[in-house]
């Protein structure tokens, strides 16, 4: 008789372990799959945006745009660029862009579905161009390059704005 | 003897299952080095030694180690070692070493060049970046 109820008694420790380890497994697998998928998400955004960010950062500074004189006509703007040569910004063109509308400027520098605001100012502490409005967003991308402008050296800040809180 | 067996095998197998998903956790949402941050490293040290080399901040003299610190995001560091070397008729006459910034331990990207001061002199430029 004693020997059966012990052997009740270890095949009810076994089960109260088990049912215990397994509830601790039911719970910590879903959350961790969540978590792990927000993270895929939130990394798969960020990695966009740095991309979208860079290659945005980069036209501008390095390249005229297309077609190359799109300040003589906006309207036929295709791709922003706002240097006359590599890391020389065209003042020109920096005057241009303020007339571009905020959609067309977005579309123009391939930064959809993002939105994006670009500040220009010289290191001595000049202002010279802000374009768009800096948003409150859950996710943001900068990106600092610097380039010349006439005789001052200015510092270009690109931001994008992922989900809008 | 079964019930030692059978619990270790449960808790085994439990615990197994469990570092799996941790482990899988971890890996999936730990960030890597990717082609893109090198690009942007480069890119972005490339942009330094430009901007400090419109403001003349790279002779032995006026180098200018706030400029530098003032024009390095924070997720990058650069160093840059500045040397001047000067000759008459192949005879050493002066030669001056002046390093600015600093660099964390780890995997660093190297550039040379040439710096034209105001001061007439030519230097060699040597800078490492890397990521903070």
């Amino acid at each position: 008789m004693a020997s059966h109820s012990i052997r009740g008694q270890m095949l009810s420790a076994d089960l109260v372990i088990s049912a215990s380890v397994f509830m601790m497994v039911f719970a910590t697998v879903p959350a961790t799959v969540s978590f792990s998928t927000m993270r895929l998400t939130q990394s798969s955004i960020q990695k966009d945006m740095s991309y979208s960010g860079y290659m945005a950062a980069e036209s501008i500074i390095m390249g005229a745009g297309y077609p190359g004189d799109w300040e003589s006509s906006p309207n036929d703007l295709q791709s922003i660029g706002l240097a006359s040569s590599p890391r020389a910004l065209d003042l020109g063109k920096l005057s241009a862009l303020s007339g571009i509308g905020y959609d067309d400027a977005r579309n123009a520098l391939f930064v959809s579905p993002y939105d994006f605001s670009l500040q220009i100012s010289a290191l001595s502490g000049e202002h010279i161009l802000s374009y768009g409005d800096a948003l409150d967003s859950t996710q943001i991308h900068t990106e600092t390059r610097y380039a010349g402008c006439g005789n001052e050296t200015c510092r270009l800040t690109l931001t994008l704005y992922g989900g809008q809180k | 003897m079964r019930r030692g067996s059978f619990f270790t095998y449960d808790a085994l197998l439990s615990a197994f299952i469990i570092m799996l998903a941790v482990s899988a956790a971890l890996h999936l949402s730990s960030p890597r080095p990717s082609p893109l941050s090198d690009a942007r490293l480069i890119r972005g040290a490339y942009d330094i030694l430009y901007a400090l080399d419109r403001e003349d901040a790279l002779g032995c003299r006026t180098a200018d180690e706030g400029l530098l610190s003032r024009l390095t995001p924070d997720h990058l560091a650069i160093q840059i070692t500045i040397e001047g070397v000067a000759t008459v008729n192949g005879s050493l006459v002066s030669f001056c070493r002046h390093s600015i910034g600093d660099l964390p331990p780890g995997d660093a990207f190297s550039i040379r060049g040439m710096h034209q001061g105001m001061d007439g002199n030519l230097y060699g430029i040597r800078a490492r970046a890397g990521l903070r």
